[in-house]
């Protein structure tokens, strides 16, 4: 399931890349505040506008919070192994709690972007790649969730160690989505397009 | 024997249910009725001689609503999805007399705007290359002002007869007057005479972005009943 | 906590077997849900979320282009409702919930979910058992089958003579899309979905599949994505091809969303269907089963899941891209805000190349399985028909862009392109040398499974040489966007893919439903489909070669000829289908009694009982040799020793 996590990841991270190389119709860049009444009704403004890109930090903290969740997992998982079975269920309890609090993180930024969805292509990129990480968010919390229960309730357990085993796997390839979408969001975000191919003018002859 | 009975019903049914669905979507086509230019008579042509002369009538209504008539078409699925969207009335499937004059009068009840290609503001395929816009001949219409089009166009078909007209139909301006359900009061009436050939299958479309979905094109802009057509010349 | 301790037992094969722990009570809710409950679900939720989202959404709600988006949320809404109805009311989430929760379904579950003595019901039910899930998989494809074919009649009716217009214009280009796309699907599943998970873990020596509830899931969430390609039908159609190119796809009607939700559930279903394929395959071959003894037709399975697995989600993507252009006002897709169609093209032919290969290389490896079974001799080299299928899977992700030559993107791409296209041919045709190697001085065994295969050799040379002069550039620019491409791909498709499906059942029909497929009329239906087919599509070639353009309603008349004998042919695959149809019908009611091994087939799937128990062996098999060790040692080695021995004594004696 990885490979096909791992397949959809990349064909968002093309589509990230592929537009912010073409930059077309000059639309990569979202319009910014200082956009005024005129270069709004105008399709391509004369003076460009300082685009609002999103800001980079929240990125990389929701990131890092993801991979407090997936250390904790792995510390639960490598408990289970010693057969510690309190440290699993603490491991996997804070686990969830934490993926809990990276996805109030994660909604709190998709809901404060200086763009909404029709504001050109990077901002559909980027809100593509929030989307994406909330489902994986949902993802990790119902495992989570369950792994904590299990872990309960003695039905993972020292010798019965692999659910936690590959919901900690499945955490780390989530993380690694993670640093993606971070690293796309913060070093390829100016189009280096400068003369991109220009659609929907028409010159009156 | 029962082997062979049971593929032979197998075949039959499978064969029936191609027809039955054949027949079915066949005769529920989603082809308003035909209109047809019926000859009131004989007019001049530019070469002086009488031909037979008929005259259709088409309304273009920006959309549809209680107080003008619904689109003429036997789509209720469409009814729903293109509701608020232009249409020509009272049909789209048009009928003209072969080897004859023909005149359109329009009604034009809709708004309009810039058309990205003006060869399309021109007048093209008339008799004498005009059209009488509010009882005025003009070739041409500005760009800007342009509501939708009448353009027909010739099927890829080697064996068809040549066949080319398009009129731009001008727009309502946005201060128009309007009645209480917002339709003008004075719409733009348009009136265009052309000559028919050899008969012939054409269609016809608008070619002024009036539709939705993408770059306006979409919708009603290719669905029969609403923005497009057919237009057969047959012999009287 | 509670943790119930009590060890159970469970008679397997009369044999008390302890069993692991329980942890939940045994019965609840899942014994009660079946197929009329999802579809009950199904229904409920979709108009509940249907008549809330007609009610929360203002009806002057428009997009940026003045498009009324009411329509296009209530769909949506209704088509979410459907699936998510559906899959909670056959079950699908029971287990899943339980999991999360820590009340495991009981063993006295597990075997209620696998069908135990629940008769002809458990076909209607969320059965985990790999044999049931074959045959509703079977069920299902044919329908699917019957479905698209049903549209390829008309549309071959209307083609039989230009201006006809039989249909309008868009119930006609709804109709090539929707036949496409319904084609497509029911083909990557006809041979994987019923026979990869009927025969695979009975051919490998497995008593299931490694995950038999994600088996039940991928299976059912197919049943779930079906309904939504036909509902699109009648909400506007999809207009716009199988392949739905930006940006027409978005100035399509609201059913394009059918087409993208049925591709995202279907991307789901493939992906846990492959996954599920793989851990078997790779997991529970049988003792002493090393790769060199594990049977081709389990690689075929292999390789088709692992291009499924990898290729589908980009497609899935696609249209998750797609639906949130038409749905949110993004744009990846609009080049008037920064989008690019070109986007679209490459992440749809990602998959759209690789799914061909998905497609063919289960058919072709069943036309390779069962050969040696016919001609009682070994496979003609083993190891290249191994090379000749990991060829496939390698080069398979390194040709999409051969469908985009003529689109204008990379034109320096182009060259490279063509290159690894026509490399490609090379592990195929190792494929076809390996079948026609294993013919050589076989000893024929002419039964109906054989007859299709023939049928499989000759569609796929023809197919697989015009494939050539498609993937060369210059040849392409005359043939891109004409009837010759639809000839091709229907001879690959059609005539390697379906004609491969068609041996397939024919060979496995005894040991799925316990009786022999009658061979005199299913031959005739094979046969008549054949004539068929080439009738349909060499004419087909013809008109593609004259000029004649694909997915036009209305074309010249100078092609009518050239049309109006494709559509005679079609009529004839009809009928020959429908044959084999009743043969199928027939046969399965009331055919010959089937004994356990009707070939003498020397595989693991032929050596258990017909019909086959619930866990498929009384005791894991061990293998000990190679599959196809048929006439080993081989009487011509023998004959060949004996002249040169001969010889020796005669050069000897001089």
């Amino acid at each position: 399931m990885i490979v096909a996590d791992v397949a959809g990841t990349i064909a968002l991270v093309i589509s990230y890349t592929y537009l912010w190389s073409l930059n077309v119709n000059g639309g990569w860049a979202p319009p910014g505040s200082s956009l005024t009444a005129e270069q709004t009704n105008s399709s391509i403004p004369s003076t460009p506008p300082v685009a609002s890109f999103a800001a980079e930090g929240p990125f990389w903290a929701i990131f890092l919070v993801v991979v407090l969740a997936t250390a904790l997992m792995w510390f639960g998982y490598r408990s289970a192994r010693r057969g510690n079975q309190a440290g699993l269920i603490l491991g996997a309890g804070l686990s969830f709690l934490v993926t809990v609090a990276a996805l109030v993180f994660q909604w709190i930024q998709i809901s404060t972007f200086p763009f909404g969805a029709g504001d050109g292509s990077y901002a559909s990129a980027v809100l593509l790649l929030c989307a994406s990480n909330i489902f994986h968010l949902f993802l990790l919390i119902f495992i989570g969730m369950g792994i904590f229960m299990r872990a309960r309730k003695g039905l993972i357990d020292k010798t019965n160690w692999y659910q936690a085993q590959a919901a900690s796997y499945y955490m780390t390839w989530v993380s690694v989505a993670f640093i993606l979408g971070a690293i796309l969001t913060t070093f390829l975000v100016v189009s280096p397009n400068t003369d991109p191919a220009i659609f929907g003018t028409f010159t009156q002859q | 024997m029962k082997k062979f009975l049971v593929t032979l019903v197998t075949v039959l049914l499978g064969g029936a249910i191609v027809a039955g669905v054949g027949v079915f979507n066949s005769v529920r086509q989603e082809e308003p009725p035909v209109l047809v230019a019926n000859v009131v008579g004989t007019k001049k042509a530019p070469s002086g001689e009488e031909m037979p002369h008929a005259e259709l009538y088409l309304d273009v209504y920006p959309n549809s609503s209680s107080k003008v008539p619904q689109p003429n078409t036997p789509s209720p699925i469409n009814n729903v999805l293109l509701a608020g969207q232009p249409f020509y009335h009272p049909s789209t499937s048009l009928q003209v007399p072969a080897h004859s004059l023909v005149t359109i009068h329009f009604r034009q009840f809709d708004g309009g705007g810039q058309i990205y290609n003006p060869y399309f503001s021109q007048v093209h395929g008339t008799v004498d290359g005009t059209m009488k816009w509010n009882g005025k001949e003009v070739t041409e219409i500005k760009p800007d002002q342009v509501g939708h089009t009448f353009t027909v166009h010739q099927y890829p078909e080697s064996d068809q007869p040549y066949f080319f007209m398009s009129i731009p139909l001008p727009m309502n301006k946005a201060n128009a007057k309007t009645d209480k359900a917002g339709y003008p009061v004075d719409p733009q009436t348009i009136s265009v005479t052309f000559m028919t050939g050899e008969a012939g299958s054409y269609v016809w479309n608008c070619e002024f972005p009036c539709g939705d979905m993408y770059q306006e094109f979409g919708g009603p802009m290719q669905t029969r009943g609403w923005m497009a057509g057919t237009f057969d010349v047959v012999e009287a | 906590m509670s943790v119930d301790t009590t060890v159970e037992t469970s008679s397997v094969f009369g044999v008390h077997v302890p069993q692991p722990r329980q942890h939940g009570a045994a019965g609840g809710v899942m014994r009660r849900l079946n197929f009329g409950t999802g579809l009950i679900g199904g229904v409920a939720l979709a108009t509940i979320a249907g008549w809330g989202t007609a009610i929360l959404t203002p009806s002057s709600a428009s997009n940026a282009t003045f498009a009324p988006m009411e329509p296009t949320y209530v769909y949506l809404a209704v088509l979410l409702g459907w699936v998510i109805g559906f899959m909670l009311g056959i079950g699908a989430f029971v287990g899943p919930l339980r999991w999360v929760v820590g009340s495991d379904i009981t063993h006295a579950d597990a075997e209620y979910m696998g069908g135990k003595d629940l008769g002809k019901k458990r076909y209607w039910k969320y059965t985990t058992d790999h044999k049931v899930v074959g045959i509703q998989y079977l069920i299902v494809t044919m329908l699917l089958l019957g479905f698209a074919g049903l549209l390829a009649m008309l549309i071959r009716t209307e083609l039989g003579m230009t201006w006809t217009e039989l249909f309008s214009p868009s119930f006609y280009n709804s109709m090539i899309g929707t036949h496409g796309i319904a084609m497509i699907l029911a083909m990557i599943v006809a041979v994987t979905g019923p026979l990869g998970n009927f025969i695979v873990p009975m051919m490998i020596g497995a008593r299931d599949m490694a995950y038999p509830r994600l088996n039940a899931l991928s299976l059912w969430l197919f049943v779930a994505a079906v309904p939504m390609l036909i509902s699109s039908m009648f909400m506007g159609g999809i207009q716009d091809g199988w392949s739905v190119y930006q940006p027409l796809a978005s100035q399509a009607p609201v059913g394009m969303l059918g087409y993208q939700l049925t591709i995202i559930v279907f991307a789901i279903s493939t992906a846990i269907a492959s996954v599920n394929l793989m851990t078997t395959i790779l997991t529970m071959r049988a003792k002493g089963m090393t790769w060199s003894r594990t049977p081709i037709f389990v690689y075929g399975i292999f390789a088709s899941s692992l291009m499924g697995l990898y290729a589908f989600p980009f497609f899935q993507y696609a249209q998750i891209l797609g639906l949130s252009d038409r749905v949110f006002g993004t744009s990846f897709f609009n080049p008037l805000n920064g989008g690019s169609v070109w986007l679209y093209e490459n992440l749809f032919w990602l998959l759209g190349h690789p799914e061909v290969y998905v497609i063919i290389i289960p058919s072709a490896a069943i036309a390779l399985e069962l050969m040696p079974v016919f001609l009682r001799k070994p496979l003609f080299s083993f190891n290249f028909a191994v090379a000749g299928i990991v060829g496939v899977v390698a080069l398979s992700g390194f040709v999409w862009a051969h469908h985009m030559y003529m689109t204008g993107w990379a034109p320096a791409a182009n060259y490279p392109f063509m290159l690894s296209t026509e490399m490609i041919s090379i592990p195929v045709g190792f494929l076809v040398l390996v079948a026609i190697g294993t013919l050589w001085r076989g000893t024929t065994w002419t039964r109906l499974p054989l007859m299709a295969v023939y049928a499989v050799i000759f569609n796929k040379m023809i197919g697989g040489v015009t494939g050539i002069y498609l993937s060369d550039v210059p040849a392409d620019q005359y043939f891109h966007g004409s009837m010759f491409v639809v000839a091709h791909f229907h001879f690959m498709l059609m005539g390697a893919g379906l004609f491969g499906g068609m041996a397939g059942i024919a060979f496995f029909f005894p040991k799925m439903t316990g009786r022999i497929l009658d061979e005199r009329i299913g031959s005739i239906g094979l046969w008549t489909s054949f004539i068929g087919f080439q009738v349909t599509f060499i004419s087909m070639f013809v008109a593609g070669l004259q000029g004649q353009p694909r997915r036009v309603l209305d074309f010249d008349s100078q092609f009518n000829i050239s049309n109006w004998i494709s559509t005679i042919g079609a009529y004839v695959i009809g009928i020959g289908m429908l044959i084999f149809l009743a043969a199928i019908i027939t046969s399965w009611r009331s055919g010959d009694v089937a004994s356990s091994n009707p070939w003498g087939s020397k595989s693991l799937e032929w050596q258990t009982a017909t019909p086959v128990p619930l866990e498929n062996f009384p005791v894991l098999p061990v293998v000990t040799e190679r599959p196809y060790n048929y006439g080993v040692p081989d009487p011509y080695e023998a004959e060949l020793d004996a002249i040169d021995a001969d010889l020796a004594e005669k050069v000897g004696n001089k």
